[in-house]
């Protein structure tokens, strides 16, 4: 490890340590200040009276004074770290965690170098963001004390429910070396779809379902196709059929949003014994499957091969059209999903719904320590990344943290992954 | 006449490799000097320490008398040295004079570039040079030719004094030679000193004055061109005799396995027809550009071929793509074998099996376990050197990726395995382990084409040699003893055509 950045390291822990210290040592003299702070007011109390007995020519009966105590400098630094005991606390224990992290890994990548093993798979990288999700659900469970109750926990769940689904899909398209930045604009459409088979055509539900999934997927095929047959980049493709069906969104409904669907539709969100059973299960049911496919089908092998390495992948035997238009179509069946749980959640359709959900698709995977150059990742750490995400989200809202701001912290959120993967990307490189 | 440009005792060592061992190399000012060798002989990486590219590690280097110190590639365009490289170096969406002064724009001020004398300029070079190039076309619309001589062109801007010449005749047809070569008589009327580098020997006695060759990183021989012949320095070129490193098995050949009559593919493969048998090793010699691994993708179908049948066992196969050519029962070990070879990112295991997935259970179940099984034992039967089945494949040396690669054919169950180059850059233990590989395929009755630039290896190895030339095959010979790499490299370098 290079000199200065253990430095860091060291820093980090000092630094940590002695906040946690501050912190301990001011708690401890908080009933002392209090006294000093009673003693104070007593003080001037007593001598409120004498005054007062003085105005009105009363013999002030024996009234005690207390001695005059003042407080001293140290005093009022306890004061005022007692302010932002939690906040500190919070700085401690990042910077301790941070600190003791890096120079743990450190000592186990120095160890291994001279054992001559070089490292074997990716788990690292999934170690670490695990570490990032423990510090921070500490964190706040110390800056909130909401954040640790269960109807915080249903909330965070309803949250992340919608990109939970979506990422499964886009794991699956980053992991094949493209983007999917269609997502937002598919979630709006097919819900719209959903709205209007019901409530103008009374389609039953069970068909709506099936038919709207079905549509997503196709919208994935359409972007599928574009990037295979007609070789666009991903993202160029992606980004036109995102402006082309979230203004199809627009257009079925007149920009008007779908409210009140049948009962039988809502009740996928709606809670059995207090637990929103069955869209639970929806994402349960996603994410293993995704994880199985990835792990265990051909197809799912295919995808890490064309996106590590198309030309291999080509010569291997792979056919590139058929392994990219799977992708694309996963990912837009995954959006069918999100579309049914968001709008049975809502119980409506709006055509702005998921605006900007391909950003916190995109991040979750990334944060997951999925390779934006493809050909690596797993549906592990793109769980990680959900939650990471999600509970950020929460935390902020807890916080109290306006939507601006909000937007601002997950941009940053994403630019530093991706800046993590790069620097591993280099030092992976570097070490061959 | 005094010598211009001297490089003494270079010496420059890569990790496990003496790469340069006390090179020598003199040109004087205003001639031709070949820079001759086979594949490997250190010509290039030489070219590369004199034009900044490398740094050597031992020697010195005199430029008109006078000791310099080449650390980059701006030293050297300090003192006027530039190279045009086979592949090259131009921007292809701008204009032939952007190209040319790129980097060091003519400037009206700090700020405004000065275009109308910037194409005045170019034009005034392009027309000196005798081009019929006009300096605002883009670059993209010129055929390989001109832009070579945009390359010249720039050079000759910025007032060249050694110049690069490396393979500048592989692209080119005969006429466009020609162009060149009165060019580079024009330049050298002006004092400029060129190093070519060719294969093509007999272009070397039409245009350069001297020669030095090298062999194995050494510098052998120094000589006026004037004074010898194409048999002499192809003697010095090839020099040692083979030495017992080849395990090489003899077996009665069975019947055809794989035919290929008649391929074209682009302007590399010119109509090649081919044969190989059960239990053979088919050599194919020829020097870059040759057309060698061009023929081998054509018939793979990783490139598309204009025309041409292909057979295996006797049956016409149609070829668009690698799945067709894996399905006939063929494979391909591709020389490029970071890029196209291996996805580095996935561990082993998934490397080996990525071809021959449809064997392990089915399409929506794979059999891990299975997979597991092969694959361990190919890494002991292969003895690739790997802590677990899991290392990402980009953390292998050069020999067990390799060994990788073939492992992944080997499981592929082929008729007909093509291998191109496949020693290349692996050290010496690592290459009998290949040719013993290769000799098991062939004990199971595999026909194997071995693509290869060593020569040794080809005569070592093969038990025909077919040799090829500017994309068509010049000659086929049993290996019976009486090849010789003499023979070999006089048909690499155009065999009958040189007494035309």
């Amino acid at each position: 490890m290079k000199k200065n950045i253990k430095l860091i390291f060291i820093l980090c822990l000092v630094v940590g340590i002695a906040l946690g210290a501050v912190n301990l040592f001011a708690g401890s003299r908080r009933g002392h200040v209090a006294e000093v702070e009673a003693q104070q007011a007593a003080r001037k109390k007593a001598l409120a009276q004498i005054q007062a007995a003085d105005v009105l020519g009363i013999n002030p009966d024996e009234v005690e004074v207390p001695d005059e105590v003042e407080l001293t400098a140290m005093d009022n630094f306890v004061i005022g770290v007692n302010g932002v005991s939690r906040m500190l606390w919070v700085g401690a224990i990042d910077l301790i965690i941070i600190g003791a992290g890096g120079l743990l890994y450190g000592m186990r990548k120095g160890r291994k170098k001279t054992g001559g093993e070089k490292k074997l798979s990716s788990s690292n990288n999934v170690l670490g963001i695990v570490i990032a999700l423990v510090a921070l659900c500490l964190d706040l469970a110390i800056a909130s004390p909401v954040f640790l109750t269960s109807s915080n926990f249903l909330n965070v769940f309803q949250q992340i429910s919608i990109n939970f689904v979506v990422a499964v899909g886009m794991t699956f398209v980053i992991i094949s070396g493209g983007i999917d930045l269609s997502v937002g604009s598919n979630i709006a459409l097919s819900g719209l779809l959903m709205g209007i088979l019901m409530k103008n055509y009374h389609v039953p539900v069970f068909v709506t379902i099936v038919v709207c999934i079905a549509f997503s997927g196709i919208v994935g095929l359409v972007n599928g196709m574009l990037i295979s047959f007609l070789d666009l980049p991903p993202f160029i493709a992606t980004l036109g059929t995102m402006s082309i069906v979230r203004g199809a969104a627009y257009t079925v409904t007149a920009g008007q949003p779908i409210y009140t669907f049948p009962k039988g539709f809502t009740a996928v969100s709606g809670r059995v014994a207090g637990i929103p059973l069955w869209s639970t299960l929806i994402m349960l049911a996603v994410i293993l499957l995704g994880w199985y496919i990835l792990k265990y089908t051909r197809v799912g092998r295919f995808t890490y091969a064309v996106g590590g390495n198309e030309s291999c992948a080509r010569l291997s035997g792979i056919n590139l059209k058929k392994v990219k238009c799977f992708v694309y179509v996963v990912s837009g069946l995954c959006c069918g999903v999100a579309a049914l749980l968001l709008s049975s959640r809502l119980d409506s359709a709006v055509p702005t719904n998921a605006d900007g959900q391909e950003m916190d698709a995109i991040a979750a995977v990334v944060i997951g320590g999925t390779s934006m150059s493809g050909g690596e990742g797993s549906m592990i750490g793109t769980l990680i990344g959900i939650l990471i995400i999600g509970i950020i989200a929460n935390g902020l809202n807890l916080l109290g943290v306006a939507q601006g701001p909000q937007k601002m912290v997950k941009g940053l959120i994403i630019v530093v992954a991706v800046i993590i993967d790069v620097i591993r990307r280099k030092a992976s490189q570097s070490s061959k | 006449m005094a010598e211009f440009l001297e490089m003494r005792g270079i010496v420059k060592r890569f990790p496990g490799v003496l790469a340069l061992d006390h090179v020598n190399l003199s040109v004087r000012k205003g001639e031709v000097h070949a820079l001759l060798g086979e594949n490997g002989a250190g010509k290039s990486t030489l070219m590369k320490i004199l034009s900044g590219a490398y740094t050597m590690d031992e020697g010195e280097i005199l430029f008109d008398g006078k000791k310099v110190e080449i650390h980059s590639a701006q030293d050297a365009q300090a003192l006027n040295i530039s190279t045009i490289y086979q592949e090259l170096n131009l921007t292809e969406q701008l204009t032939v004079a952007e190209n040319i002064f790129m980097g060091r724009q003519l400037m009206k001020n700090r700020f405004q570039v000065d275009w109308k004398r910037m194409y005045d300029e170019a034009q005034r070079l392009l027309d000196e040079l005798g081009v019929d190039v006009n300096a605002h076309q883009l670059v993209r619309d010129l055929g390989v030719a001109h832009k070579q001589m945009v390359e010249v062109a720039k050079a000759l801007s910025i007032n060249s004094k050694v110049l690069i010449l490396d393979e500048p005749t592989a692209p080119l047809t005969n006429r466009e030679i020609d162009v060149l070569f009165n060019t580079i008589r024009m330049l050298k009327a002006r004092g400029v000193s060129m190093i070519y580098i060719s294969h093509r020997l007999e272009e070397v006695m039409e245009i350069c004055d001297r020669a030095t060759i090298m062999r194995d990183g050494q510098f052998v021989t120094a000589m006026n061109v004037a004074d010898t012949n194409l048999d002499e320095i192809i003697r010095y070129m090839v020099g040692r005799e083979l030495k017992e490193k080849f395990p090489k098995i003899h077996l009665e050949p069975g019947k055809e396995r794989l035919r290929v009559e008649n391929i074209h593919a682009g302007k590399q493969v010119n109509g090649v027809s081919l044969s190989a048998r059960g239990g053979e090793i088919l050599g194919i010699a020829g020097l870059v550009g040759a057309g060698r691994t061009e023929t081998a993708r054509a018939i793979f179908g990783m490139d598309p071929k204009d025309s041409g049948d292909i057979y295996i066992d006797g049956q016409k196969v149609e070829i668009r793509q690698p799945l067709d050519a894996i399905k006939a029962g063929i494979g391909f070990v591709t020389e490029d074998r970071k890029g196209e070879g291996l996805v580095l990112p996935l561990p082993i295991s998934q490397n080996m099996t990525l071809a021959t997935l449809d064997k392990l259970g089915s399409a929506v179940h794979m059999n891990l376990g299975q997979e597991k099984s092969i694959v361990n034992e190919y890494i002991g039967k292969l003895n690739i050197k790997t802590p677990s089945m899991l290392q990402l494949a980009r953390n292998l040396s050069g020999g067990n990726q390799q060994k990788v690669v073939l492992a992944k054919w080997l499981l592929s169950d082929s008729k007909v395995i093509i291998f191109d180059e496949p020693t290349r850059g692996i050290d010496v233990g690592a290459k009998i382990e290949v040719y013993n590989i290769i000799n098991d395929l062939i004990r199971q009755g595999v026909a194997v084409i071995m693509i290869s630039s060593e020569l040794p290896e080809v005569l070592g190895m093969s038990d025909r040699v077919a040799v090829m030339h500017q994309g068509e095959i010049t000659g086929v010979f049993d290996n019976d003893g009486t090849l010789t790499q003499e023979k070999i490299l006089y048909y690499a370098t155009g065999g009958d055509k040189h007494t035309a």
